[in-house]
């Protein structure tokens, strides 16, 4: 039997083709609008309040290197951190606790001033931003950096994706980019999961697109009053066989003088 | 057609939604392939309070430096003196203790001490001239409150933003217990603390600090000077009553100057310490110093004339004591780090205390016309002597290049070079080093260094031609 025409049949697909199509090559990158960026900006802060303790806080964190999935170094730090009242980003005190040739080197960072101090040589010496991304202790950029305070966001979309434990998490994908030159990492694709704004991977891209770093945020634990991620795996963008663990346990709020954030307290911080 | 229809739109929601909603993102996914040990749990050694620090509060340092020596041919020297002990190599073995105590009602005690062995060739070891216990550092500090300190005992206090030469840190002068490096960074490591009383206040984005140190000594052969294994050295490091106010404040976000009123003596001076970044790869920095004092070819003949014993031969070329009157010294300078980890320093060094071109011309003329006047030799070298001992360039104008590799290609293995470039005269000091972590305790490195230039040019005048360091270290 021959089949009748119908026309409406044929308009509808026509307008579910064009719908449907539209959806697909929306480009949400572009699509800045000011609902779109208030939808981000709101997942971003909800998971800096997850990744960040909002009090004054310190905690000891553990950093383990690999290359190629052999342990290849391991440091102790000790991090003071707070946020700062007129612009909410977060300063810090580290103090290197092991190895024993590192103990007692301290760092301060406020804002985009950076001190190191030695205390074999008892003298503090100013490192640009690109200097602290040296070495280990870089990587605590990655838990202290105020993501809503330093980015623009927008919406990608949502997805689902897996994370560290290869398990299936429903999430938001945002796209970051620095408000200012000194922000660490120009771009950033960053995944949240949708139900508790848990942040689940990161990506953290130069200001010539150059992949930089890549973390995956696991074993979340209520500490100091939220459910937060204890341990970031964070893998170099550039040489993907480095991989480096940070742990961080001993979680405190504890009270830190806003004096203490100057190059002239760090002889006298003991972490 | 209605099936059809039906058809085509089910296949374009499948084709448009599932980018959106479903595990469509494979791409990411490919990431969780570079975690190791992810099916592994935690060990339990990550848990473990294991803080040297936090167990003993103490770090040892055990390390050996040899050192080798090639010298230039003394018949082209023209500032010599007869050579006491034709020794080639050196070496130094070093025991150090760095840490502290904490004790009730925020005093602590700190100590710093390092137990030195040298041996040099063609000498026979003997302990009461070749061991050596420094008390670097010895304080008691009181924490009166979170932002307020007072310490008493012997201490290293140290200014300057510059990484060459710094002219705002004063208590360097003759504070340098083994120049066996030419990179201030290192020498920083070995020097003596000087015994003062300090008290500090701390406030939001500022800080006053102000120091007294008395004079103890100027002699030497005493039991608090160098006299014995345990000589305090205070002679060097306490040979004038100083006094020190240090005031800091932040003016904006990045950049909080550092202004320094230090007295020696009587005599004043005034530092300056600002650094501002420039962006995240770039840091400038400016250190600045003035203050009263003699320049440095009369202050090395101070004695001598004073004595009446200045040699006729330089006498003629520098006649006069021109005395003590403001002088300035100050460092420019910017680093500039890659995204290779590499770090480079840049600084123009400017002491009006230094000798002029016409300076060093005339040195070198009275070295010339004293060939055979071992004394008048020794009182010209002691004008190089004494800018080495001060921690300023012998020149007025001077270049300073430092290059640091970090992880040179290969964790743990760092790279470090460094020129000293005297515009008087052209002649320069190269030094090169080697550092290879052999693990989170250990390390060696090789260091050699070069001093080029013609035979009446401040480099090229030191008896040295190249050294050859080699250094193993051990913390524990």
């Amino acid at each position: 039997m021959k089949t009748k025409f119908n026309p409406h049949f044929i308009k509808a697909a026509l307008m579910g083709v064009i719908i449907m199509f539209g959806l697909q090559y929306m480009d949400f990158s572009k699509a800045d609008t000011s609902q779109n960026v208030l939808v981000a900006k709101e997942i971003l802060q909800r998971s800096d309040e997850i990744r960040n303790p909002d009090t004054p806080f310190s905690t000891r964190m553990i950093l383990t290197e690999y290359n190629k999935a052999k342990v290849t170094d391991k440091m102790v730090l000790m991090v003071h951190s707070k946020k700062q009242q007129n612009n909410a980003q977060y300063r810090s005190l580290v103090a290197f606790l092991q190895p024993s040739r590192d103990a007692g080197k301290l760092m301060l960072q406020n804002g985009n001033e950076i001190w190191f101090y030695d205390p074999s040589a008892k003298n503090s010496i100013r490192l640009s931003a690109q200097q602290r991304l040296m070495g280990q202790a870089s990587n605590g950029d990655v838990m202290t950096t105020n993501f809503s305070l330093d980015y623009e966001a927008i919406l990608l979309g949502e997805t689902v994706i897996k994370d560290a434990d290869k398990k299936s998490r429903a999430a938001y994908h945002l796209h970051m980019t620095a408000k200012k030159n000194n922000v660490t990492y120009a771009f950033a694709d960053f995944w949240v999961e949708k139900k508790s704004y848990h942040p689940i991977k990161a990506k953290f891209y130069s200001s010539s697109k150059r992949l930089m770093k890549i973390a995956y945020y696991r074993r979340f634990q209520k500490e100091l009053g939220e459910i937060r991620p204890t341990e970031v795996l964070i893998i170099d963008g550039v040489d993907t066989n480095k991989v480096t663990r940070m742990k961080m346990n001993d979680y405190r709020a504890i009270t830190i003088p806003e004096a203490w954030f100057q190059r002239s307290y760090l002889p006298r911080f003991k972490g | 057609m209605k099936r059809f229809s039906i058809t085509l739109i089910t296949l374009c929601m499948v084709l448009t939604l599932s980018p959106l909603m479903v595990e469509a993102d494979n791409s990411e996914n490919v990431d969780l392939e570079f975690l190791p040990l992810l099916d592994n749990d935690v060990s339990e050694d990550d848990l473990e309070p294991i803080s040297a620090t936090e167990a003993s509060g103490f770090t040892f340092t055990l390390d050996n430096m040899f050192q080798a020596t090639d010298w230039k041919d003394q018949s082209q020297l023209v500032l010599k003196l007869p050579r006491v002990n034709n020794e080639n190599w050196r070496n130094l073995s070093r025991l150090g203790m760095r840490g502290g105590l904490l004790f009730s009602a925020g005093i602590n005690f700190n100590i710093d001490v390092l137990l030195n062995a040298y041996s040099v060739q063609h000498d026979d070891f003997n302990g009461s001239d070749d061991l050596r216990l420094d008390l670097k550092e010895a304080y008691v500090s009181w924490q009166q409150s979170p932002t307020q300190f007072i310490d008493i005992g012997r201490i290293n206090i140290k200014n300057g933003v510059a990484t060459g030469l710094n002219p705002t840190d004063y208590f360097k002068v003759g504070a340098v217990i083994d120049h066996n490096t030419e990179d201030v960074s290192q020498l920083r490591d070995a020097r003596l603390g000087t015994v003062l009383i300090k008290g500090q206040k701390l406030w939001d984005g500022g800080s006053l600090t102000l120091l007294a140190s008395p004079k103890m000594s100027d002699k030497n052969g005493r039991w608090y000077s160098d006299k014995g294994v345990i000589g305090l050295n205070v002679q060097k490091s306490n040979a004038y009553q100083r006094s020190m106010l240090v005031f800091t404040h932040k003016l904006s976000e990045d950049f909080s100057p550092e202004h320094i009123y230090y007295n020696e003596s009587g005599n004043h001076n005034l530092g300056l310490n600002v650094s501002k970044a420039i962006s995240n790869q770039w840091l400038s920095y400016v250190e600045w110093s003035v203050g009263k004092r003699r320049n440095l070819i009369d202050e090395a003949l101070l004695k001598a004339r004073s004595e009446n014993l200045l040699s006729p031969s330089i006498a003629q070329w520098f006649p006069d004591d021109k005395g003590e009157y403001y002088q300035h010294q100050f460092v420019m300078g910017a680093s500039y780090t890659s995204a290779l980890n590499i770090t480079t320093n840049l600084e123009y060094l400017y002491n009006e205390a230094g000798l002029s071109k016409t300076d060093v011309e005339d040195l070198f003329t009275a070295g010339v016309n004293s060939q055979n006047n071992p004394m008048a030799q020794g009182q010209l070298l002691s004008i190089s002597g004494l800018a080495k001992t001060r921690g300023e360039s012998f020149g007025q104008h001077t270049l300073f290049l430092r290059s640091n590799w970090l992880d040179a290609g290969e964790d743990g293995l760092n790279l470090t070079g460094l020129l000293f470039y005297d515009l008087n005269d052209d002649s320069y000091l190269i030094q090169a080093e080697i550092a290879y972590e052999l693990n989170s305790n250990a390390l060696w490195s090789i260091r050699v260094a070069n001093y080029l230039g013609h035979n009446k040019s401040n480099y090229g005048s030191i008896a040295k031609q190249q050294t050859a360091t080699l250094l193993l270290e051990y913390s524990f």
